[in-house]
């Protein structure tokens, strides 16, 4: 099992230069809309051909920095996720365990019988095994979050795929430095390679968002740990009333 | 009736155990209250843009909350009973002390009913 360090770098991976790749996807845009702006006139009836394409590259972006956006938005908290995922461990199941209760600790099961001993002793069994489920429900709760963590992980690297990808295909079409003749070409090829990691990445990234909502719908099984024999009208067994 | 005296001091014993876990458990119960998360906790994923078919995630990520204040609940019965418990033995013992009798104990006094 990986740390909570390590899987926190993990996701922060995908977050390293992801700002600043929206930031060149968008200057690299503006860059080549100058340009072509720049030339219009010279352009003349081409600009009809090319407008639509502008367009594509333009919802391609602003997909692109919306997504970006909301991971920014969510980052902070899910690795809040990710910590507490290890603190249900870390910090309550292995802590409950170690209050089991140990009948060799002392001798008094040796030198104390009859009916208040006894009375004890099934208190002290039920106390033991409430003890028991309660870390058995931590566990439960913190492989529940590790998956969901695992998914968040996986969305970011697709995410900061996207992002490279844009890059890539904004700087190959260099339209921002292409010749009058060029720019209706490289606005059809760059117009062409953007939709096409749209819809790439938009399917990954929906089937990592169908898998998160998957697991994340397993909650079922985490509220169905609310209700337990050994922890009588869903509290803590009462070893004495009041 | 000398073998009470050994009880009484192993009742003790047994008694200042179950403190010592009430003391231990106060730390898990801070754990599992600091363990609060918020809805935007769970994805970085922006599931409005993404898929449609996600509706259930904020009522998802709410049960969770759920959870958590139940086992917040449990735990900090846990405490309140390990404390009890210390002191239901330390009275017995006390009892035993006081009347050198074994089999007099009345149990619903100590432990309720």
């Amino acid at each position: 099992m990986t740390g909570s360090d390590e899987m926190t770098n993990l996701f922060e991976r995908g977050f390293q230069g992801l700002e600043d790749k929206a930031r060149e996807c968008a200057d690299k845009f503006n860059a080549a809309v100058h340009h072509i702006i720049d030339w219009r006139f010279v352009l003349g009836p081409a600009m009809l051909a090319i407008r639509p394409g502008l367009d594509t590259i333009r919802d391609g972006l602003e997909k692109l920095f919306k997504l970006i956006r909301t991971a920014v938005e969510h980052h902070m908290p899910v690795v809040s996720l990710i910590w507490q995922s290890f603190n249900w461990i870390e910090k309550v199941q292995a802590p409950v365990n170690g209050l089991a209760y140990e009948p060799a600790k002392t001798y008094l099961v040796n030198r104390w019988e009859g009916a208040a001993a006894s009375a004890y002793m099934t208190r002290a069994v039920a106390q033991n095994e409430a003890i028991g489920v309660v870390a058995t429900k931590a566990d439960g709760v913190s492989k529940w979050l590790m998956d969901i963590a695992k998914y968040n992980i996986e969305y970011m690297t697709e995410l900061a795929k996207m992002a490279t990808g844009f890059i890539g295909a904004l700087v190959t079409a260099a339209i921002e430095s292409a010749t009058v003749i060029g720019i209706p070409f490289a606005v059809t090829d760059l117009a062409g390679a953007i939709g096409a990691l749209v819809t790439q990445a938009l399917d990954n990234l929906v089937g990592i968002a169908k898998r998160f909502a998957e697991a994340l719908s397993k909650v079922r099984d985490i509220m169905s740990m609310m209700s337990d024999g050994k922890l009588p009208k869903n509290q803590w067994p009462q070893a004495v009333t009041g | 009736m000398a073998d009470f005296k050994v009880v009484t001091s192993d009742l003790r014993k047994e008694a200042k155990l179950w403190r010592e876990r009430a003391d231990k458990a106060e730390p898990v119960v801070q754990a599992v209250r600091d363990a609060y998360l918020t809805a935007p906790a769970f994805f970085v994923g922006d599931l409005t843009t993404l898929a449609a078919g996600i509706v259930n995630a904020e009522l998802e990520s709410g049960q969770y909350e759920d959870f958590r204040a139940f086992m917040e609940k449990v735990l900090q019965g846990a405490v309140t009973e390990f404390n009890q418990i210390d002191v239901v033995l330390r009275r017995i013992a006390d009892e035993y002390d006081r009347t050198d009798s074994a089999n007099e104990i009345d149990l619903e006094k100590f432990y309720g009913v």
